[in-house]
Formats: C-alpha cells, structure tokens, sequence
C-alpha cells in the first residue's frame, strides 16, 4: 500500500515536472529569447555606465576593500572637472597613505618617512580605458546579465553580473547605483559561488564635491623627500607565454630595479639592486603578470593562495620565475608551465 | 626561580644572536635541559608568529625527533662548494669597520637558517610518504630530496634535479606571506584593472600596511 502510493507521489511528480519543461520551453520560443538577447546588451550597456561613471562623477565615501581575512577601510574622493580627472584616496587602516592623482599621474604621500613616491603616465592607459574598450569582448569569456538588487550604502542598485564561461577566471556581481550607474559594491566569486573578495561603499556621497578636497592633507611638503617610481616600459625579448586564459592580451611590458635588502636593513650595509622585468596579461576584469629576474638566490619554490590572488614562484633555469593574477590556481600553473625562454 | 629566569633571558638573546661567545657556551649548556630546549621553542615560534600569522600552528610534540631521525639517515652528498658563500663576505667587505662584522653575523644567521627551512620544507611531503609506509619507495624520495636540496643552493644545475624539485614543490609547497612576496603582489596589483582607481589602491594598501616599507 505504501509503495503504491509512493508510485503515485512520483508519477505527479513527473507530471508535473514535465509540464514545467515544456511551459518554459514554449516561453523560450517566443518573445522571451529576444527579451534576453536586450538584457544582454543592457547589461552590457550598464558595464559602461559603471565605467564612465566612475570618471565623470564627483563623489565621496568610505569604502571596505576585504580580502580573504584582510579587512582595509580607505576614502576616496572624485572629481572630474570637464577635462582632468582628480583623485585622493586616504588609507585610513595601518600605515598612513595618501594618493593623489590627476589623471595619468600619481603622487603618493608616506608621512612617516616624509617622502613623496612619484609614478607618471601609467595609470590612465591601463585602468579606465580598458574595460570600456573590451566589453564587447567581455561576453565571448562571461555571461553577463543584470538583475534586480537591493540597497548598498542607502542607494537602491542594480546588479550585473558576469559569470565565466571556463574555470580558467573568477565570477563577478557589480552593484551600480540605479540612477548614476557608480559602482558601489563589487565581489569576486569562486566557481561555487562564494565569495572570494569584495569591495564596498560603507557611506558616499554623490555630486556636490568641493574641489579643495582632493588637496593634499599635508600642509608643507616642500622638505619631503620625491622620489621617482623606479618603473619604465621595456622590452623582454627572448620570453614567451603562450597558455594564458583565451582572452588575455599582454598589455604591458616593465622593468624595475629592486633592492636586494634584507627585511630588517642594517644601518650602513651595502644594499645592491637587480632587474626585474614584468609583463601584464587582462582580459578587462582580472590580470595575470609574469615576472621574471636573474634567478642567482636559494629560495622556496610553492604557491599562494590569497583572496582572488593566487601566486606561484619557481626556478627556471638561471631565472626566477614569480607568477601573479586574480584568476584561479589552475589558470596560474598553465601560465607557469608555459613561459619559455629563446636567447637569439 | 631567578636563576630559571636568567637562563630563559640568556636562551631568547642566544635566539636574537645577542650574546657574546662566553655566554654563548652557557646557553647552549642550559639548551642540555628539557626547560632550555622548550624555552628555545618557543622563543622561535614567537619570532615565526610575529613574522607570519600563517606560521602559528602547532607541531606534533615528536617533530623534531622525526625529521633529526630522518637528516640522519640520509646520504651524504658529496658536492663542490657552492659559490654563493664566496660572495657573501665580499658584499660585507664594503662598508669596512667593526658594525660591518655585526652586520655579517647577523646576517649569517638568517641565512643558516633560511638553508634549514629550505630543507625542511622540502623533506616534509616526503617525510608524509615515509610515515605511511613503503620502504623502498621511501628511500628512493630520500635521495630525490637530498638532490634537490643541493639545486636550491645552486651548486647543481642537474635538469632531472630541478624537475623534481618544481613538482614537488609546486603540488605541495604552499609559500608564506612575506615582504618579498608582497613586493610582487604590490607590483602586480598596481597595474591590474580594477572597477575603479580606489579600489586599485585599496588593494595595494591592504598589501602595504603588511610591510614593513
């Protein structure tokens, strides 16, 4: 008797599972594929909202940027006035930073060693522009789609997100205000959904920023210290990546100097420098950089997972190899397993 | 109860390499008494703590017994000397006068124990394998790990060597955060696309309030 009525139970079941197939299915067929086909490029459309947003808004706010077990808090404040963008952003955790840009430039004050970091003509190329310019390409490698979202720091959002069509990058769910389109919250997520990191508005204020704000907060800095950032264009003939993720474009080849200094510098020691050369490969959302320097210490080859960052160090020949990106661990090993190395 | 104290401050300085050679004979007397070698425990595992909140875990109570067991019976390789160690005093010749030779002790001391951590992290996955069982296969890791010891020194640039070293050390290394590698998570990070320029920086903070830079 009760296995009958189990049968029973099943056999609506399947009825009724089946009804919802084929009600869905006839749904599909009409005018719903071209609904999705218009969300589709709405959502895309909202990526560049987001996008510009971010440049020609004027705001300021506190944010949250949280990273595995690391929480930092920081404000920043915009300003576009029609033909230069200003930014200053405050680290309000840790050390005291301050970062003030004008478009390409960066000055970064470090208050505790009275010191001025200088780094020209990087930023502005690489950041801003190249989501813009790849979001069509964005949906060859990401289903990007928009939803409805709740409220992120007072204002009502909408939520695109994008979902990686290979296990080779990590998910994304951007919260835009509904009205601006600024970007208020952003979370990376794994390919079970969690959430890996994420940044988000704790307070902000849209419109109306006074353009003093984005002054210095150090009143005479004439005595500090500048220095320039130690980084130029290169090129590292002779290196080849060939298994980055499909989409990933080098975008930028470097060199540096770095010290060789211990952790703890003894007053009066030698410090001797060497070359480390770095290429940048993003497909719009993540990057991978590959760096690669004279390999002639010992040190530990392993991974390291940190957030969305994953990292791999090894020993390749007389190189040592450091490999970096916001994709996931098996995305990082093929890129180490493929660099190579021809001299002429 | 003083005297306990005196030689728990005589061990933590002999940690710091602070002690002068006389007192160095009576602290490594006192590392003869069980007190004296937990002492000298712990005082490292502070030290690993405050230079990594990912070193805080505590070892099975018979570790070092273990892996002293297992260094014993390993084979001894016989190699020329590795350059390295040449070039080491010629960086400290530079600077000349008495705080140079500070300066070289306290750099050799790291660095001596650098080359331990390199060993013992490399002999771990292989110390694994070898408490499971499987003598003959055992035996044959141990030489494998020996050889690729000696590559992470650099006296060997045996290819078979280095292999094994990467996959070993790639499927079972897991590397720490240390200022070093978070120069490269920096480097990175600044030329990485973010939804916007703060949160660019905000993630370079997160790396640099770490660091000591």
């Amino acid at each position: 008797m009760i296995s009958m009525r189990r049968k029973k139970w099943s056999l609506q079941l399947a009825v009724v599972c089946f009804a919802l197939v084929a009600l869905s299915a006839y749904a599909d067929n009409g005018d719903a594929l071209t609904d999705k086909q218009t969300d589709k490029q709405n959502a895309q459309a909202w990526l560049k909202k987001i996008q510009l947003a971010a440049q020609k808004l004027n705001y300021s706010g506190t944010f949250f940027y949280q990273q595995a077990n690391q929480v930092s808090m920081s404000r920043i404040t915009h300003v576009f006035d029609g033909k230069n963008e200003l930014d200053k952003l405050e680290i309000l955790d840790g050390k005291p930073r301050e970062y003030i840009r004008r478009n390409d430039d960066v000055a970064c004050y470090m208050p505790e060693s009275r010191t001025i970091m200088l780094e020209k003509g990087f930023t502005q190329k690489l950041f801003p522009a190249l989501l813009a310019a790849n979001s069509a390409d964005l949906t060859e490698h990401y289903d990007v789609s928009k939803v409805e979202g709740g409220r992120v720091a007072g204002y009502d959002c909408l939520i695109i997100t994008l979902q990686p069509k290979d296990n080779l990058r990590y998910g994304y769910r951007l919260w835009a205000e509904r009205n601006s389109g600024l970007l208020l919250r952003a979370q990376t997520v794994n390919e079970h959904n969690d959430v890996v990191e994420q940044i988000t508005f704790a307070q902000v204020v849209i419109g109306g920023i006074d353009r003093n704000n984005v002054r210095p907060s150090f009143p005479n800095t004439g005595s500090w210290h500048v220095e320039i950032s130690p980084v130029m264009e290169a090129n590292l003939t002779g290196w080849s990546v060939t298994a980055v993720p499909p989409g990933f474009k080098k975008i930028h080849e470097l060199k540096r100097m770095v010290s060789d200094a211990a952790p703890n510098p003894v007053p009066g020691a030698i410090v001797t420098q060497h070359e480390v050369g770095q290429m940048i490969f993003s497909d719009g959302l993540a990057a991978i950089s590959v760096f690669v320097e004279p390999g002639s210490q010992s040190r530990t080859e392993g991974s390291l997972q940190q957030g969305a960052t994953n990292l791999i160090g090894k020993r390749q020949g007389d190189y040592w190899l450091t490999i970096v990106g916001e994709v996931p661990a098996a995305a990082i090993r093929n890129v180490a397993n493929s660099i190579e190395f021809k001299s002429k | 109860m003083e005297t306990k104290n005196m030689t728990q401050e005589q061990i933590s300085a002999l940690v710091d390499n602070e002690l002068s050679d006389e007192q160095v004979n009576l602290a490594l007397a006192a590392l003869r008494q069980a007190d004296g070698r937990d002492a000298w425990d712990i005082y490292h595992q502070i030290g690993d703590v405050l230079r990594s909140d990912e070193m805080a875990h505590d070892f099975s109570p018979d570790f070092t017994a273990r892996l002293m067991a297992r260094l014993d019976a390993e084979p001894t390789v016989m190699a020329p000397q590795p350059k390295q160690v040449a070039e080491q005093p010629s960086l400290v010749a530079v600077g000349g006068g008495r705080s140079m030779s500070v300066a070289f002790r306290r750099f050799g001391a790291p660095t001596a124990m650098a080359a331990v951590a390199v060993i013992a992290l490399i002999a771990s996955p292989q110390l694994l394998v070898g408490l499971k069982g499987d003598s003959a296969k055992d035996s044959s890791s141990t030489q494998m790990v020996a050889s690729a010891g000696l590559d992470q020194r650099g006296s060997l640039q045996n290819v078979a060597a280095q292999d094994i070293t990467v996959s070993a050390a790639t499927q079972n290394g897991v590397l720490l955060r240390d200022p070093k590698i978070d120069e490269y998570l920096l480097a990175h990070q600044r030329f990485s696309p973010a939804w916007n320029s703060s949160a660019q920086y905000a993630r370079s903070a997160t790396f640099a309030s770490g660091t000591a830079k």
